[in-house]
């Protein structure tokens, strides 16, 4: 079930807010919230929510052991470390390495074929928070089973995020309070949410895939345009559904951390990554980067532990080359930036630095969206070798393409941080609170009627 | 501030209650089960059964349902679209403006389907550029001539074989495949083409979301290859009626965007008493009968150019009872459904043969030289579209 679905939006989400708010006792509504979000996974995949019920029962006897037995918590850690990960290697990575290794040694490896349990990729990040958490002693071991079970399957952050830490909720799960103000905010957050995913990246899909999914090879022009598009696609479609599940959390009472910080306005790679799904980056730099050694070690151990991290940062997004491919050129760029070209960064005027850093990050985007290793490099030789074609011929005649353009507007608008300014400016006067729940109202609406119109309504980190 | 802020709290989260409320309730309690501003079934909510809830087809149903029933859906989806084109419109023009040479009448609805001039009401393909199979069409043109009769060739030009922005684009297909027949040494007896002049003369002549010719269309064909073939007079229109519900045709189909106001028109004719063998079966040809009694299929994605003239088989046989107006074999395509009893009319027998479908019923391929030595053929008429020319002679075409 996705949050832009009618059936989430008129049955699941009404239900899921009049069944569990009512109830003053918290474990109550952790045990209600915990129902809809099982009910929730099960809706988009029945079969694998036993999955889902092993995992949680299995990392809550895993939390429990580690403090039973302080002496063997590392090996009890290491034992549920490669649970969690052979599960999710299994799902997500099995058929990726046998066609990998079937292509390396000329021969066609017979595939697992299984279907990936959609959200694996985060819950299974956070489940490895809490359990590494509980090792280090960062916290307690949750003794409460439907504590932990709601945790993990709460269904705000269940399929897209953010990686919320077990650490940032462990109170709320214990006690946690809704107000009026609080729930109204994030039903707020929620809609305006709902809006960049239905309004603005909806429409950038039509027009990135029609580039991207032609049939004959387009020109360099198009393909700028495309990648264009498919930069604010995915930014409006992911921030959207992050926005969404932090709404809902807060409507819910729990405080999810932030995931984006206006990414596209960054002035360097670094800084993108920083404002960019900041709890993925954030939960690579605690659970990998640092325990690898970090910044605290020579600059070749410094090297070797960033491509390390980017690696893995490339394989969660997919089980692809060109995923790897992804990660690698990320895993440079941030090499580049901190061991080569500091010094000239910080020299560079800032305007150049924002449009080099936007530059590096579509072209980043685009090696993310053309799926195959091979195409990559034709689609990145033809946008900067500016390839003659008819760009125009070809808008006139693609009304995927050309239809929605018009949202491209809004679109570049919405990447910068206008809503904080207008909030700085205008935050106290007695208006700016209607007015920004008459802007989400309509919003809603906009975003009904759009869905009602339109068919189109893909989700681009579902498949994570 | 405090207190204000509670109030403004409680009043949004109301309003959005309310909005979920009316939704949610006018979806359960609507009632429609067709809509008639977009003329189609509406989703109807499923059962609840565990099978189809662990195969996911509930989910997909329910989501459909929802969103078929929601208060004002019709209203809104063709708002929408309204929208939309305008967008579209208001695009085109500022890329016109920006680059005149660009200025093209067609615009991409779906792959392969266009809209031409800014005429959201109908729907239209465009030529393919690629290259004309003059050597297998020239192998086909071998057989044919082996049946030493007199062959009628009628061209058909549409959407697929006529470039809008290119006048005279479409003149030269007959002219290639007249080439193709000569340079096989056959040289056709008579050869005929329903020509079009531009696109409001197509619009004159074909329906607004099939890309089959309007009853219109096909009786102006039928004159031509009557008076072509020398057969006589043509048989004279008894009255045109329009049926009372909208044509939604095969581009309709395919595309999901349904016509607006286009009602379903045929022409009634006085013929003489004939009977019919359809694959070997005795039976009536289409239900054109059943139509002129009112008696129709309301569903709005009916295929009612297949249902009223007739479907497609391998192949059909006339017989008109007649004596020494002689036998034709006739090798069409779909485009010939409305007129194969008018053209029969001018014969004794005849036979049509779908070549696409010729296989299927006959377990053999097309052979014009064996049919017409079995059905003992006088002359032989080639009837269709492109598609007929290109694809279907030549082993390769497909429904259409």
């Amino acid at each position: 079930m996705v949050f832009s679905s009618f059936t989430f939006l008129f049955l699941f989400l009404p239900l899921a807010v009049l069944c569990t708010l009512p109830w003053k006792k918290t474990w109550i509504r952790n045990a209600v919230l915990c129902a809809f979000s099982l009910f929730f996974y099960a809706w988009g995949e029945p079969v694998y929510i036993l999955l889902m019920l092993m995992s949680i029962g299995l990392n809550y006897e895993a939390g429990l052991a580690m403090e039973r037995w302080p002496g063997r918590k590392k090996l009890i850690l290491v034992l549920t470390l490669m649970v969690n990960l052979g599960a999710i290697g299994y799902f997500k990575y099995a058929d990726f390495l046998l066609t990998s290794v079937g292509a390396l040694i000329g021969r066609k490896l017979p595939l697992a074929n299984v279907a990936l349990p959609i959200g694996i990729s985060f819950y299974t990040f956070q489940i490895l928070s809490y359990v590494i958490d509980v090792y280090r002693g960062k916290h307690p071991a949750q003794r409460n089973l439907l504590s932990l079970a709601t945790y993990i399957s709460m269904f705000p952050q269940l399929v897209a995020g953010p990686i919320v830490w077990y650490g940032t909720v462990a109170k709320d799960l214990a006690d946690r309070k809704v107000t009026l103000t609080g729930f109204a905010d994030g039903l707020c957050r929620c809609l305006f949410g709902l809006g960049k995913k239905v309004l603005i990246a909806n429409q950038m899909a039509l027009a990135a895939d029609s580039v991207f999914g032609a049939a004959r090879p387009v020109s360099g022009a198009v393909y700028w345009l495309g990648a264009l598009c498919y930069t604010l696609q995915i930014y409006f479609d992911f921030s959207g559904y992050s926005d969404m599940a932090i709404g809902m959390g807060k409507m819910f009472g729990f405080s999810f951390p932030e995931n984006f910080r206006y990414p596209y306005i960054a002035g360097s790679v670094t800084d993108f990554w920083r404002r960019w799904h900041i709890s993925l980056s954030g939960w690579f730099r605690e659970y990998v980067y640092i325990p690898l050694g970090g910044n605290r070690c020579g600059i070749p151990r410094q090297i070797l532990n960033m491509c390390i991290v980017w690696l893995l940062t490339g394989l969660w997004h997919g089980a692809s080359w060109n995923f790897v491919l992804w990660g690698a050129y990320y895993g440079l760029l941030l090499i580049l930036e901190k061991h080569v070209l500091s010094g000239l960064l910080d020299k560079t005027p800032k305007f150049l630095r924002h449009c080099i850093t936007l530059l590096l990050v579509i072209v980043g985007w685009v090696i993310f969206r053309v799926e195959n290793a091979g195409q990559v490099f034709s689609v990145l030789y033809s946008m900067f070798t500016f390839s003659p074609g008819d760009t125009g011929a070809w808008l006139a005649e693609n009304a995927d393409a050309l239809s929605p353009l018009w949202m491209l507007i809004p679109g570049i608008i919405g990447c910068f941080p206008l809503k904080e300014v207008l909030a700085r400016r205008f935050g106290t006067a007695g208006w700016f609170t209607p007015v920004r729940y008459l802007l989400a109202f309509c919003v809603w609406m906009l975003s009904v009627a759009m869905l009602l119109g339109e068919s189109y309504n893909p989700f681009i980190y579902f498949r994570f | 501030m405090m207190k204000h802020g509670r109030i403004y709290a409680g009043l949004f989260v109301a309003l959005f209650a309310v909005s979920v409320l009316l939704g949610v309730c006018s979806a359960f309690l609507d009632r429609r089960k067709s809509s008639v501003l977009e003329n189609r079934t509406l989703a109807p909510f499923p059962a609840a059964e565990t099978d189809a809830f662990l195969s996911g087809v509930f989910q997909d149903q329910l989501e459909e349902a929802l969103g078929d029933h929601l208060t004002g859906s019709e209203e809104i989806r063709s708002l929408v679209r309204g929208v939309q084109a305008s967008a579209l419109h208001a695009g085109q023009n500022i890329l016109y403006t920006l680059n005149p040479s660009l200025r093209s009448g067609y615009i991409q609805l779906s792959e392969g389907y266009y809209a031409y001039n800014g005429d959201d009401h109908r729907i239209v393909e465009r030529p393919e550029e690629k290259p004309f199979p003059e050597e297998q069409l020239a192998a086909f043109a071998e057989r044919l001539k082996q049946t030493g009769l007199p062959v009628t060739l009628y061209f058909i030009q549409n959407s697929r074989s006529v470039d809008f922005d290119r006048p005279g684009h479409g003149d030269n297909i007959c002219n290639r495949i007249l080439s193709a027949f000569e340079g096989a040494g056959l040289t056709p007896a008579a050869c005929g083409e329903f020509s079009l002049t531009d696109y409001g003369d197509y619009c004159k002549w074909f329906y607004q979301t099939d890309h089959h010719w309007n009853n219109r269309g096909s009786y102006r064909g039928y004159r031509e290859i009557v008076e072509l073939m020398g057969k006589g007079e043509p048989l004279p229109v008894g009255a045109e009626i329009a049926f009372p519900f909208v044509f939604n045709g095969s581009y309709a189909r395919q595309t999901n965007r349904l016509c607006a106001d286009e009602p379903f028109r045929v022409y009634s004719f006085d013929l003489p008493k004939y009977t019919v063998t359809m694959n070997g079966k005795r039976g009536k040809y289409g239900r054109m009968d059943a139509y002129l009694k009112g008696r129709y299929e309301a569903e709005p994605l009916t295929n009612h150019y297949a249902n009223c003239y007739g479907g497609e088989y391998g192949e059909i046989v006339y017989d008109f009872g007649t004596e020494g107006k002689g036998t034709l074999l006739m090798i069409a395509s779909s485009y010939s459904n409305p007129i194969n009893a008018l053209i029969a009319s001018h014969f004794d027998r005849t036979v049509v043969v779908d070549p696409r479908y010729w296989e299927f019923w006959a377990e053999k391929p097309f052979d014009p030289a064996e049919t017409a030595s079995v059905c003992g053929a006088d002359t032989i008429l080639l009837l269709g579209d492109i598609r007929l020319f290109t694809t279907d002679l030549i082993g390769e075409g497909g429904a259409d």
